[in-house]
């Protein structure tokens, strides 16, 4: 389940128009979501309220042999907050936890956030302050006295920094970490310094393919491909670190699906990963992970996948009504000149002999554009029809060859909680010697006096969180 | 400070920057969340309230 602060942290981002999935830290966060997914260990309450539209509060109670706790403001100055944060009651389940990302490709975004900026633009000359917004936040955790300071500052379009640091009242622990973005044409470039060892940072990620046109496989293609890295250096131990990542996003043909490959490499381990995640339907998704190392000779498989729930009498309701809808509802031949911008206001300066050919050529590939309206229609109609059930819980699992475990994480919302449980096992070599004995009990050879019962696997952890929100 | 030698900085000076920087990080350590609060409470046009400000309990 996703923390408040985070929530409101991503509320900001999406305030402000910055897109989270262009960081390199972010790039194999679909399987890692599906795979490595949080578990709580120990029973946690939180309530989180807004005093204004841009102030809110978290207190948060944990009991784990004792009793702590952590009270959390955090203040924004970012427009239409109150578009993006709703309390516990009203939020989607979707928007409360981490589920499969759905990467749109570079072109379709850009040309999204060049409209959404042109016509914020024309209604609004003031644009670019609405962007350049700070978000102020502290936390101070209980009985530690361990303050958690974070400032992030939207500088301008492109750039974007983070400044977060954590002290204790004694002295003991002062980090500052400095995380510098910038986002321009189809890179973004991060800088970090960490003052817990001098630690030094840079991280890159590019994406290809910045027109649709040069990967045309399909009639409409939305896949998107992106590569990135980064590179480390602990001033004080002279410690380096580097890794490589390529990720690349596409969708099934004929259904539409969307599904993520990944591959990264850190040349220093010799460490190999590569996943498969995909939304095999509409309540469930799938993941795979294989690792891989080059020195050890180690590998690891592991499967994770998300089951969701909603309420069956509400869904078909709301089938019903989006059945009459769909009917109503046709698809028309889209022009590629209306994926451009400029055609929408400039075509009224169309001569006349132009705006003939370019009817001629739309009537001579009507054929092809309106196959290609039906891909984008399907492709589109996936990710609308996710986003707009409303599913009442989740299952998610994972289990990994190597660590022989197997991860379980139940969350819902109930009378507007949202409530997460989970536990993990581990199936030891002990649990699993004892299983092949009780199958071979019904071998005659064996004697009865020696019958022996499997052990049961003892879950290592167990926790629920439940969190509330006005 | 310590890793500094004497004839750059006497070990009086020291002392005094050390004491400084200990009063700077106790102000920043307790006051950052009141300024956190404080950016909240003169931001917003209505000026809410001091309790509802400080509280996360939704009934206040």
């Amino acid at each position: 389940m996703l923390d408040f602060m985070d929530y409101v942290l991503r509320a900001f981002e999406k305030s402000t128009s910055w897109n989270r999935d262009n960081n390199y830290e972010n790039i194999n966060v679909t399987s890692d979501t599906l795979i490595n997914f949080p578990i709580p260990t120990t029973f946690k309450f939180q309530t989180s309220d807004r005093a204004s539209n841009n102030t809110f509060n978290t207190l948060e109670i944990t009991a784990h042999k004792q009793v702590s706790g952590s009270l959390a403001y955090l203040y924004t100055d970012a427009i239409g907050m109150d578009k993006y944060i709703r309390g516990s009651q009203s939020r989607r389940l979707q928007d409360a936890t981490d589920t499969y990302r759905h990467i749109q490709p570079f072109f379709a975004k850009q040309s999204q956030s060049l409209s959404e900026s042109h016509e914020k633009l024309q209604s609004n000359k003031t644009s670019t302050n609405d962007i350049c917004r700070s978000l102020y936040y502290g936390r101070i955790y209980y009985p530690t006295s361990i303050l958690e300071a974070m400032i992030v500052k939207r500088i301008n379009l492109h750039n974007q920094l983070t400044i977060k640091s954590l002290s204790s009242a004694n002295n003991k622990l002062n980090v500052i970490f400095v995380n510098w973005q910038k986002y321009k044409n189809e890179n973004l470039q991060e800088l970090i310094f960490s003052s817990d060892g001098a630690l030094c940072g840079y991280r890159f990620l590019h994406n290809f393919m910045s027109s649709p046109s040069k990967f045309n496989n399909a009639l409409y293609n939305n896949a998107s491909f992106s590569m990135g890295g980064e590179m480390w250096l602990g001033l004080s131990t002279l410690t380096p670190g580097c890794s490589t990542s390529l990720r690349y996003c596409t969708h099934a043909a004929n259904t539409g699906r969307p599904l993520t490959l990944t591959l990264s490499w850190n040349p220093l381990f010799g460490h190999i990963s590569s996943t498969y995640s995909a939304r095999t339907s509409m309540n469930t998704t799938f993941s795979a992970r294989y690792e891989f190392n080059l020195y050890s000779t180690d590998s690891n498989l592991s499967f994770g996948c998300e089951f969701w729930r909603k309420n069956l009498a509400e869904s078909q309701e709301i089938n019903k009504t989006s059945s009459k809808t769909e009917n109503q509802k046709h698809h028309h031949v889209v022009s590629i000149f209306d994926e451009t911008d400029y055609n929408r206001h400039d075509q009224k300066n169309i001569p006349e002999e132009q705006k003939k050919l370019l009817n001629d050529i739309t009537h001579t590939f009507s054929s092809s554009l309106e196959q290609m309206d039906k891909e984008k229609a399907i492709i589109e109609d996936v990710e609308k029809k996710f986003n707009n059930e409303k599913f009442t819980n989740v299952w998610k699992m994972a289990t990994s060859l190597r660590d022989r475990n197997i991860r379980m994480l139940w969350e819902g919302k109930f009378k507007g909680f949202l409530l997460s449980a989970g536990t993990e096992v581990f199936l030891t070599k002990d649990y699993l010697n004892s299983v092949i004995r009780y199958i071979n009990q019904s071998d005659p050879v064996i004697n009865e006096s020696n019958i022996v019962t499997p052990k049961t696997p003892s879950p290592i952890s167990f926790g629920l969180t439940i969190q509330y929100s006005t | 400070m310590s890793y500094l030698p004497s004839f750059i900085l006497s070990d009086e000076s020291k002392e005094r920057l050390t004491k400084f920087f200990n009063l700077t990080h106790t102000a920043a350590h307790y006051g950052w969340i009141p300024f956190v609060l404080y950016l909240g409470w003169t931001q917003t046009a209505n000026k809410p309230n001091l309790l509802n400000l400080l509280s996360p309990l939704p009934s206040v």
